[in-house]
């Protein structure tokens, strides 16, 4: 009998915490088995890439064919001839993860000709297939192509192991991590306190204590990556002033959309899950790891909408290729500007919980 | 002396649910007023209301600027806190850091023995013990104690009453919200009964009456 009954219990718990269970039963595996639509691809076909004209001798035809040799491993974008600092300038920022130049006489019989491609030392993911595809690129020109083409490749920046470039993306997994776990758990622990505090105070300056706290709070797991890397010798420089700028303005806007979805959703266990999934789902369609492209156009396309992939461009960009942040400042307002919408949507949250007094 | 917290006309509903309806009433300074009625009856909403923590639906609610102290039904501290730290926090948030002011509630309350303990850690008594001395921190004009008795056993109710019947002068007003009115038959100046949103009785307890019994003759219990 007793097991009847704690039978009967469950069936209870489940009808009373129907949302959660619709969220880690159904809507997550949704969302799981539609996400794999993203992953198309194990070789990179969808990376953007930057095609600049050698010279002025250059012909549109020329351009026109290199632009279809290379879609075949690549999404080729277009540049002038006296555009090669802004493609490189680009390769940088991450818009492009090569720059090919393209020589004239492309479809000249025989014709020797020689296509430079650059890519980045510290785009650590991208140097194997940017090998391959240096060779693909050759076998293609040779099968397509009238002229006799060889390729280039050269790579630019300093060498960077897989280990110094994972630890960049580490930091930022640790901030995920700090934003959609720890946080909500620290400010649902003292919600019982919430009502005197209302009393004595207010929700907005609770609120404002937890991010003036958090917040430089953050620079220690920052600094332990740092301290560990000294240790190891690797040449990553977290505590750049970018690095940990972006570093820092990353969890105020996570931790704004984590708390939002907290008050959101009254602390329940349904805030929590919908907190991970939001943390898992920016983990896999973000590219923190790998370029933008990698796996297929799609994820390429979503992880170009997600913020996350450019928090981790700057950050990447300060701690391993030692850029300031002049060239990353259109990103840095994009999101200065989300970070704000973030913290707009966590007040409408807060007024939200407010209103509905704290009765259940 | 202070000026009178008054409700007029105020109604607050829940959805489709009527918290409060229309009700009017006045706590008037140096009074001890006993708000009793069955679970529902809107007693907390009323208490809600008055610390500002919801709005009426309509109708007015009109609170001196004079420091309000509570302590409300189930606890509200900081659990990963000591006894002391919360005194301290709260003593700091409402401005009155009296060291010598805590140092009696601790005594009062019997807290001092559990002063370095974690408040999460405590038994239901304790905490309800840690709250009642939240409330009076800074020596509030008004007092709101939401079922001030719930949990605690009999001497600290009896050294609770003994503390409040010293706290109330004068200028001082002391809410309390119980199902448990006969508690306080001897301090209690003030008798308002609930029931179903609505004021059913608001009238001074002579100091022949029981309140009590007129609680139940109000609702028609004997």
């Amino acid at each position: 009998m007793s097991l009847r009954s704690l039978l009967y219990k469950e069936l209870r718990w489940l009808r009373h915490n129907v949302a959660t269970v619709v969220l880690v039963l159904v809507v997550l595996p949704s969302i799981v088995a539609a996400g794999t639509v993203a992953f198309q691809q194990v070789i990179p076909r969808d990376t953007p890439v930057a095609l600049v004209p050698a010279n002025e001798n250059v012909t549109e035809d020329d351009m026109t064919a290199m632009r279809g040799v290379t879609t075949f491993f690549a999404e080729p974008h277009s540049y002038e001839v006296d555009e090669r600092d802004r493609a490189m300038r680009a390769l940088t920022r991450e818009e492009v993860y090569a720059v090919f130049v393209v020589p004239p006489d492309l479809l000249e019989k025989d014709a020797d000709v020689t296509v430079e491609m650059y890519v980045e030392e510290e785009m650590v993911p991208y140097e194997q297939p940017s090998l391959a595809i240096s060779s693909i690129l050759r076998y293609q020109a040779g099968q397509v192509l009238p002229a006799d083409v060889s390729v280039e490749r050269t790579a630019v920046g300093e060498d960077r192991t897989l280990s110094e470039f994972l630890v960049s993306v580490g930091a930022m997994l640790v901030t995920m991590l700090f934003a959609f776990a720890y946080v909500p758990y620290v400010v649902a622990e003292e919600q019982q306190v919430f009502r005197r505090i209302r009393v004595e105070s207010s929700l907005w300056q609770l609120l404002a204590s937890k991010f003036v706290v958090l917040t430089p709070l953050l620079l220690v797991p920052v600094l332990t990556f740092q301290a560990i890397a000294w240790y190891l010798d690797f040449s990553v420089d977290l505590v750049a002033p970018a690095a940990i700028g972006v570093t820092l303005l990353t969890f105020v806007y996570l931790t704004a959309i984590s708390l939002g979805v907290m008050f959101l959703t009254r602390f329940r266990t349904v805030g929590r899950m919908l907190n991970v999934t939001i943390m898992f789902g920016s983990l896999a369609f973000s590219n923190l790891v790998y370029p933008a492209g990698f796996f297929s156009p799609l994820r390429r396309e979503i992880a170009k909408a997600s913020p996350l992939h450019y928090s981790m461009i700057v950050q990447r960009g300060a701690a391993l290729k030692g850029q300031g942040v002049g060239i990353y400042a259109d990103y840095l307002l994009g999101l200065t500007g989300f970070t704000v919408l973030c913290l707009c949507f966590l007040a409408g949250a807060v007024v939200y919980y407010d209103r509905g007094g704290y009765r259940e | 002396m202070s000026e009178p917290i008054r409700f007029a006309g105020v109604s607050k509903s829940y959805g489709d649910v009527v918290a409060l309806d229309d009700v009017d009433l006045e706590l008037r300074p140096g009074e001890v007023h006993c708000l009793v009625g069955p679970n529902g009856s809107g007693k907390t909403t009323l208490l809600d209301l008055l610390l500002g923590l919801t709005r009426p639906t309509s109708g007015t609610v009109t609170v001196p600027d004079v420091p309000l102290g509570c302590s409300f039904q189930s606890p509200t501290f900081y659990p990963g806190l000591t006894v002391t730290e919360n005194l301290d926090v709260f003593a700091r948030l409402s401005g009155c850091p009296d060291d010598a002011w805590r140092e009696r509630l601790l005594a009062v309350f019997g807290l001092d023995r559990v002063a370095g303990q974690l408040a999460g850690t405590l038994s239901g008594g304790w905490q309800k013990k840690l709250d009642l001395a939240l409330g009076f921190l800074k020596r509030p004009a008004y007092l709101l104690l939401d079922e001030p008795f719930s949990e605690l056993d009999d001497a600290s109710k009896r050294r609770l009453l003994d503390f409040l019947a010293n706290f109330c002068t004068d200028d001082r007003t002391v809410l309390v919200v119980t199902h448990h009115v006969r508690r306080f038959e001897d301090i209690v100046d003030r008798l308002t009964v609930f029931e179903g949103g609505r004021v059913r009785y608001d009238g001074a307890v002579g100091p022949d009456e029981r309140a009590h019994d007129r609680y139940l003759d109000v609702l028609g219990l004997e």
